[in-house]
This record gives structure tokens, sequence and C-alpha cells, in this order.
């Protein structure tokens, strides 16, 4: 809140800026409320991104955000628990390495294992997806399929 | 791992913090809100430790796979690359191993096992009787009198469960398809005294004798499968055993042999009526509560009670009980001794093979001094390192493991028909736990040995030293390697020793003079259908007959070509004695009584010293004027000339045969001296009648003497004396040698296995000592080189190398004469004429040894004089 008494310009920018959990009096803007990631798909996710380039813990909050037009909730401590499975069950690999800003940081990159892990769970997303989305996209009284 | 988690986590916070830092919150709201967005929880953060720590813990175990696999294909590799020293390791390691596994197998089976299909073996235990006489001393046996047996089996409450076998050898079969198979008699309740259970049909019940319940018979499985191929509708056929056809009741499982080390082919149930003069093994099984000591207590009362029903030979025997396992002397077999000897043979050729493998191992390991120190300058580590050079070892030892079996599987039949000459009851089986499990302990002991000492000695080397060059020659390396070698010399003393006596003993056997042809001549035992009935006039018409048909027999026989003499005989030398009728000599009051024994007597017919080769000293043979009806003659043995008529001439003489009211049989030759029991054997009283002249003995054999070329086979005289006349049942070549065979096997046996041995360590020996002097050559280049150059001649340089291995050979023959001495001792009773420190046989030994020390040496000496000082010191 202190931030509020810092230069007018500054603060309209916070204002728009905060997080709209805690503060009930703001409306929803454009954006809808995140989505919390479903159960069994964080995996999913994190192999995709890891398919770019091999990133760090923070790199890839960053990344899924962005990426998901901040439409994703994402629990840190949530990621961190799928990375070490992974990486126990061998479909990433992790190195401690130097990040850009001269920092120790854990890079995690995807197997041949992790590869494949992520086509099939891939392919079995979209089907699950369509199938639901054709189910719940039906109105009652329409035609028998 | 927690330091590691929390690392990470404390940079994701961070930077979330400066993101929301850039997004304009300060510092402090901006640590709080990352870590908020974290969900830093107590619990969260218990879950990504225990998430972390399995991680980590797979982690751990698959690159620990991946160093171990790394360091056996860099082991592999490295091997590889030293092809002929991995190759001799691996041949040398593979001998031990699988001799060793080979004796043990013996071992186990012949000492270690339980008798196969007998229930608690060590609750049985067999009678034994010590009897004293005169001539031999104290003898031991477990052959008692059937009246004795009849006694003891009824008395002994210590006993549960009792019965009675004998096994001898019988024809099965008929005409050119019979065999001599052994086989075995068996009365009271045997069977269910050892507690077996029938392949097939049934055994013969505790009360059933051949008089209630006629001839049955029961089969081996071995016969059964061989004989009668495994025909399962066996029970109830006739089976023909001799003279008589027994009916088939049942099939003893694989492998049983009863309490005997060989096998038994058939067993049937005895005869009481005619048990009366047979002796037989008794075989008890101890009532619960009872001692082997106890029993032999009750069975010694029992007969100091009942003595006078035993015959009078046994009256006074000391009735004692001892294991089933010991032989029919009360002592344990020799094939288990033998088989106690091989496993302690194959240790020493083991440790051998080790010692060699070490020692070329080491010095390997020298040489790659350098390529190690490296190594570990690198960051291998010194754990890696000695686990590496340890792999190396691991490798060779399972390699040689794998490929011992197949020196096991060639060589063990080899051994076991040598030990038990062919009649051995079972066969090897490779995949059997036992015989595994020890090659698992002897591949352990051996991977150990050959990885961990040279792993070891890498581990204490000074690698700064190492890289810097300056090694002073791995000293304490150079002294065990030194010391290994000593070890093997000595071994191989040993070893050669052993084989010299037993070469020795051979020879002074070959040097024997037995007094007949031992090596050309044949016998041929031919049976004629025993008699049913022992009155005198059946005695006296089978006796005449045999005379007839062993007449045309012998005839027909000396009518083949590749014969050169033939003689009929009755009582022959190397029989055990056989015959022995007491002679009268007018003019003195009794006949002296030899240590050897005798008189012993034989009935010869004409032609027979020739055809077996005793020399007639003086007089002539009989001839065919040698008939009933013409003057008794008689020839005596030059000891019983000597003996009978010390002062005067043999010849002409007069002896009275069997009583002093016989008729006078003239003196008309004299014989040399033979064997009539062994080859250990004292002068003994001998003398031959004409075989027409006496109708005492009966039993007669063929002896023939083949031409030397082209002899004539045993076939063409087995096949010529069963058509001389219908009669005869069976006919049997074999060479008179063969009855010396039950007491040459022992030397045969020592022979072939030290010798043998002994020329394996040898070789390994040598090798080592080679190993030893190359290295050193190798190694003390510079210094050579440095001797040289300050004027060293070539002779001084040569002695320098030779002396050093000189002296090894030397300390290490040294030590081996002495334990060859001490060892010597067990050795003894199994010579013959030999003493276990004959000083021949040490001498030569010592002197081969040093001789192959010499020449192992040359090469490397050679090597060392032939130093270009500049070179070396350049290297």
């Amino acid at each position: 809140m202190r931030a509020a008494l810092g230069p007018a310009g500054r603060r309209t920018d916070w204002l728009e800026r905060r997080d709209r959990f805690t503060d009930p009096d703001i409306e929803t803007r454009a954006m809808p409320e995140p989505l919390a990631v479903l159960k069994g798909t964080l995996d999913m996710l994190v192999l995709n991104a890891l398919t770019w380039q091999p990133m760090h813990g923070f790199a890839l909050t960053r990344w899924l955000e962005a990426r998901s037009g901040r439409r994703l909730a994402l629990e840190d401590a949530a990621l961190y628990q799928a990375l070490y499975r992974m990486e126990k069950r061998g479909l990433v690999e992790a190195e401690w390495g130097v990040s850009e800003q001269n920092r120790r940081a854990r890079y995690y990159r995807i197997t041949a294992a992790g590869e494949s892990e992520l086509a099939r769970q891939k392919a079995w997303w979209l089907r699950y997806a369509d199938t639901v989305t054709a189910l719940v996209s039906e109105m009652p009284g329409a035609a028998e399929p | 791992m927690r330091h590691d988690v929390d690392e990470e986590i404390r940079e994701h916070i961070a930077l979330r913090a400066e993101q929301l830092e850039a997004e304009g919150l300060d510092r402090a709201s901006a640590l709080e809100e990352a870590r908020r967005r974290f969900a830093m929880r107590a619990e969260t953060m218990r879950g990504l430790y225990d998430a972390a720590l399995e991680r980590n813990r797979h982690t751990r175990m698959t690159e620990r796979w991946a160093s171990w696999w790394q360091d056996v294909r860099y082991a592999a590799r490295g091997l590889a690359r030293d092809r002929l020293l991995a190759g001799f390791v691996v041949v040398a390691l593979t001998l031990g191993i699988g001799v060793n596994v080979t004796a043990f197998s013996l071992l186990d089976r012949l000492l270690l096992r339980d008798p196969p299909h007998i229930q608690a073996p060590r609750e049985l235990v067999r009678l034994y009787g010590t009897v004293t006489t005169a001539v031999s001393g104290e003898r031991t046996s477990s052959w008692i009198p059937y009246p004795a047996y009849q006694q003891l089996s009824e008395a002994i409450t210590g006993f549960e469960r009792v019965g009675a076998y004998r096994v001898t050898e019988q024809i099965v079969g008929r005409g050119m398809a019979a065999r001599k198979l052994r086989v075995g008699q068996v009365l009271g309740d045997f069977f269910g005294t050892l507690g077996i259970t029938p392949l097939r049909g049934r055994y013969f019940a505790a009360t059933e004798d051949e008089a209630t319940a006629g001839r049955l018979a029961v089969v081996g499985e071995a016969f059964w499968q061989g004989m009668l191929s495994g025909d399962p509708s066996v029970i109830g056929q006739p089976l023909v055993v001799g003279e008589a056809t027994y009916q088939v009741i049942g099939i003893a499982p694989a492998g049983f042999t009863g309490t005997e080390l060989r096998r038994v082919d058939i067993w049937l149930l005895g005869d009481t009526r005619r048990a009366g003069s047979t002796n037989w093994n008794i075989v008890g099984r101890l009532r619960a509560g009872t001692t082997q000591a106890g029993v032999s207590a009750e069975a010694a009362a029992v007969h100091a009670r009942t003595s006078e029903t035993s015959p009078d030979w046994f009256r006074e025997a000391n009735i004692s009980a001892g294991p089933i396992r010991f032989d029919d002397t009360g002592r344990e077999p020799f094939e288990v001794t033998m088989a106690r000897w091989l496993t302690g043979i194959s240790l020493v050729i083991l440790f051998v093979a080790l010692g060699n493998v070490v020692n070329l191992l080491l010095a390997r390991s020298a040489r790659r001094r350098r390529e190690l120190a490296v190594r570990v300058a690198l960051g291998s580590g010194r754990a890696r390192l000695i686990r590496l050079l340890s792999l190396e070892g691991g490798l060779l030892a399972v390699a040689a493991g794998v490929l011992s079996l197949v020196v096991v599987r060639t060589v063990e039949p080899l051994v076991r028909g040598a030990l038990l000459a062919g009649d051995a009851p079972w066969t090897l089986t490779l995949l059997d736990l036992r015989l595994l499990g020890m090659l698992a302990g002897v591949m352990l002991l051996t991977g150990f040995v050959v990885g961990v000492v040279p792993a070891v000695q890498a581990g204490t080397t000074k690698l700064a030293a190492v890289l810097r060059d300056e090694t002073q020659g791995g000293v304490r390396g150079a002294r065990v390697r030194a010391g290994l070698t000593v070890l093997q010399a000595a071994l191989s003393v040993v070893l050669l020793v052993g084989a010299g006596l037993f070469v020795r003993s051979m020879a002074r056997i070959d040097a024997l003079d037995l007094g007949i042809d031992r090596d050309r001549t044949m016998v041929v035992r031919a049976e004629l259908p025993p008699l049913s009935r022992f009155t005198q006039a059946a005695v006296d018409s089978l006796m005449q007959h045999e005379r007839r048909v062993f007449q045309l027999a012998v005839e027909a026989v000396r009518a083949l070509p590749g014969v050169e003499r033939a003689a009929v005989a009755v009582g022959l030398p190397l029989d055990g004695g056989s015959f022995s009728a007491g002679v009268h000599v007018p003019g003195r009051d009794s006949v002296p009584s030899l240590p050897g024994g005798g008189p012993f007597a034989s009935a010869v017919g004409t032609d027979y010293f020739a055809a077996i080769g005793t020399p007639l000293l003086r007089g002539r043979p009989f001839d065919d004027g040698d008939v009933a009806g013409s003057e008794a003659v008689i020839i005596v043995n030059e000891t019983m000339a000597r003996a009978l008529w010390p002062d005067s001439d043999a010849l002409d003489r007069c002896v009275r045969v069997g009583s002093a009211a016989a008729r006078c049989a003239r003196v008309v030759g004299i014989a040399a001296d033979v064997h009539r029991v062994g080859l250990r054997e004292q002068s003994s009283l001998q003398y031959y009648l004409p075989l027409e002249q006496q109708t005492m003995f009966g039993g007669a054999t063929l002896v023939v003497r083949p031409t030397v070329d082209s002899p004539v086979s045993p076939a063409a005289l087995r096949q010529t004396v069963l058509a001389s006349d219908p009669s005869f049942r069976i006919a049997e070549p074999q060479p008179l040698r063969q009855a010396l065979d039950g007491e040459m096997r022992p030397l045969r046996l020592g022979t072939v296995a030290f010798g043998l041995s002994s020329s394996l360590a040898l070789v390994v020996a040598v090798l080592g000592l080679y190993s030893v002097m190359a290295y050193m050559v190798a190694w003390r280049t510079r210094e050579i080189g440095v001797r040289v150059a300050l004027g060293a001649t070539r002779a001084q340089i040569g002695r320098l190398v030779i002396g050093t291995g000189g002296r090894l050979a030397a300390t290490g023959v040294a030590a081996g004469l002495v334990l060859a001495a001490i060892g010597g001792r067990r050795l003894e009773p199994h010579l013959f004429l030999t003493s276990a420190t004959d000083p021949i046989v040490f001498g030569t030994v010592a002197i081969v040894l040093l001789g192959v020390a010499l020449l192992a040496g040359w090469l490397p000496a050679r090597r060392a004089t032939r130093i270009d000082p500049t070179e070396a010191l350049r290297a």
C-alpha cells in the first residue's frame, strides 16, 4: 500500500495490476479469472514448455504465465513437485548452471523419454477435450446422435 | 539434498520478488508476495523435500549403475589390450578352478553325501570281526560267517532292524551274450533296514527267503535301463543269473548300491539252505537311544555266548560295530582316501596358479603405474581406482569360472572312471546345486585374491613420486612378488617329489620278478555248470569231466594262429594263494613254516611252465608220460628245495602230498619262485603236481602265451573255448597282469595325479620365475645401463640377473623339500619299496627345478647383457 503514495502515474498503473483475488472492490476487467490447472495436466504443460528450450524453475513459471496470457493460475510449489517427480521418472534431466543474471540456477531439460511421454499425453488430452467439448455442446432436445 | 531444494526455491522467490519490484512493489512487499505465491506452507516444503529425496535416490542408483558399467567396459578394454596375459591368466585359473571343482565333486559323492536313497544312514552300522592268525596277524573284516549272522541278528536288541548282504561277480545271461556283473544276495530285512522305496514293484520282505518264496530278484535301475531297455513290464519276467532263473519282482531306484561304493546291478533273495558256509555283511539300524558302542558291546557278548555255532576260525573273533561307510576291512575305502588326496592336490595347483597370476597382474599394474597415477591425479579417486583393478581381476575370475565347467565336464568322467574302475553308480550333472555352490565359492576366492592384491598395491603407491618417475622400484611390491615365486617353486617341488616317489615305486614294481611273464600271458577262465549236490561221487565225476573238456579246449587253443603255447592249470600265481595242501617229507618231523605261508599247490598240465613263463631252474617239466598210472612226480620251487633239503640236492627226493601215508612223489624239477598272492609277498613253499595225477583240486583255467607278432585276440580265444565243448558256460580271456590291478590302482592313480599336477605346477612356476626376472630387468634397466657404463662385463650382468632368480628358486626348492619330507609320511603306505624321503628322488627334483629356473632366467639375462647404456640412461 505504500506504493500508493508514489508518483501519480505509477498509482494508476498499480491499481490496474493489483491482484483481483485480494481486492473484492475491483471489478473483473477484460481478462477472466485465471483457471486452476487441471490435475494431471501440469506434467504435460511443463514438458511442452521444455520442448522450446531448457529452463530453470522460475523461467518456466514466467513462460507458462506469459504463454497462457495469465489465464492459468500456477502454484509454484506444485510446479517444483512436478519437476522433481518427472526428474525421478527420467522425463526431464536437471543440471546446475548459471542464468542470464549470473546467478546459480537449476536448469531442466526434456529427455527422449519425456518427448514420447509428452506426445502421448498430448494425444490423449486433445481426444479427451474434443469428446468432452462435443458432449457438453449438445443442447437438450437436439437430435439423437 | 535439502540445501539444494532450499537454494532452488530461494532463487525462484528472489526472481519473483524482482519481477514484482519491477511491477511497482517495494522490496519487502515483493518478497512477501513472492513467498505467498509460492505457497510456502509447511506441508508444501515437506512434499518438496520428499519428492527431491526420491529423485536423488533414483538418480544416485542410475549413476552408480552407469559408473559400474563404465568401469566394467574399461576393464574389459584394458584386458583386451593385454590379450596374451589375459589369455594365460584365464587358462591358468580355469585349470585351477576346474580341477578343484572336479575333486570336490568326487569327494562330495564319495564322502560327504549320504548313500543315495537310504533313510537316516547315520543310524546304520555294520558289524566287523577281528581275527588274529599266526600268518597274517590281526585282520579285520566285515565278512561274517552265516551261523554267526543267525545268532547275532536274532539276539542283538540294539538293532531295530537287521539284514545281511554279499556282493559277488556272477554271470548273467548265456553264451556270447553272457556278462559278469555285480550281483548282490540278501538275507533278512536288508531292504527294510535301509528304508528305501522301490522304483517299481516291491522288495523282499523281512521273512522271505528262497526256501519259502522261491527265486526272486530285484534289478537295479541302471541294469533295467541298460540291459532290459527300461521295459516297464519287466516285473514278473524271468531273469537268468548264473545257473538259475529268477523272477523279477521290483526295480531299485537309480544309484542305489546298498552300502557299497560301487554299483550293484542285481539283488537276489538269498537261500538260507545253502548259506551255511558263506560269509555275509551284516547291516543293522540302531534303535532309538542305542549307540554304536552299545551295539558293539552287545554283539561281542552275544558272540561270546554263541561262539560254538561259528566255524572254528571265527570263534575267537572280536565283534564290533562300525559306520557303514567304511569298507570291508574296517577302514576308510581307498577311493575316499584318494578323493581326499585329489582335493588336496587340486588346492595346491590352485594356489600355484593364483600365485603366478597375481604375480603377473602385479607386474602389469606396475607397468601401468603412470597411467593409473594420471587417472588419480585427474580426480578419479583412489577408491574408484581400486574398484577398477578389482574389476579386472573379477572379470578374469568369472571368465575362468565359466570355462572351468568345460574342464569339469571333460575331466570328471576320466577321474571317476579311474577311481572306481568303471563301477561308479552315478554320472556327473553340472546343474547340481552343490557343485555350482562349490564353483561359486572357488570363483569368489579366486576373484578376491586376483582382484584385491593388485588393487591394494596400486592403492598404496605414492602418486607424486610415480609421476615424477622417482620410484625406488616399488620395493614392497617386488618383495611380495618374490615371495609368491618362492611359494610357487616350493609347491611345485612338493608335487614333483610326490610324482617322483610314485614313479620310483612303479619302476620298482616293473623290475620286480614275479616268476612269470606278466606282460604276455593271457588267462582264460572258463566256467562249467556248478554242482547241485556235493557228494563225493558228484565231485569226482565233475573233476573228470572238467579234465576232459579242458583238454579239448587247450588243444583247440593250441591250434590257433597267434598262440605260441597253451596249458591247463589249477591254482595260478597271483590268485590269492588258492590251494594249499600239507606235505610230509621222510626224514623230517615237520615242514618249516615260512612267513610267506604255504605250501601252495598247483596242478598243471603239460607245457605249463613254458606257457606262463616260469623258468625251470633244474630238472624237467611235466610231460605226456606223467599220467594217472605212472610214477608220481612233483616239481618244487627253489625256496621249498632249500628249506626241505638245505644241504643236498632236491632232485629225486621223495615228497608225500596230503598225508604221511600217501605215496612218494619224486622231485623231477625245481622251478623259480613265483608270487602267489600279489606284489608284496615273502617267500613261500610252492609245489606243482601233474594235472592227471591228482584228484584234490578242481577249477581249471587255461594259460595262453600268445605269439609276439600278431597275437591271438581275446575274442578268438573266447570263441574257440566256447566252441570246444557245449558245457562251457562262459569263457573270459584276461591278461594275467589284470590280477595285479587291485594293488596297482593306488600307485597308478598316484602316479597320474601327481605326475600331471606336478607338470602343470612346474610350467606355471617356471613362467612365474621368468616373469619375475624379466620384470626385474625391465625395472632396473637404468641401473644396469649405469653399471655397464661403469665397466661391468656382460658376464657380471648375467650373473646379477641369474643370481636373483637363482636365489629365489633355491629358497623355494629348500622350502619345498622340507614340506615334502613332512607330508611324505602320509604317502608312504601307498608306495612300493620306496621310502618317503628317498634321497634320489629329492635330489633329482632339486636339480630339475634349479635347472629349469636357470633356463627361465636365461632369456632375461641375455636381454640384460644386451642393454645399451646410452639407451638405458636416456629412457
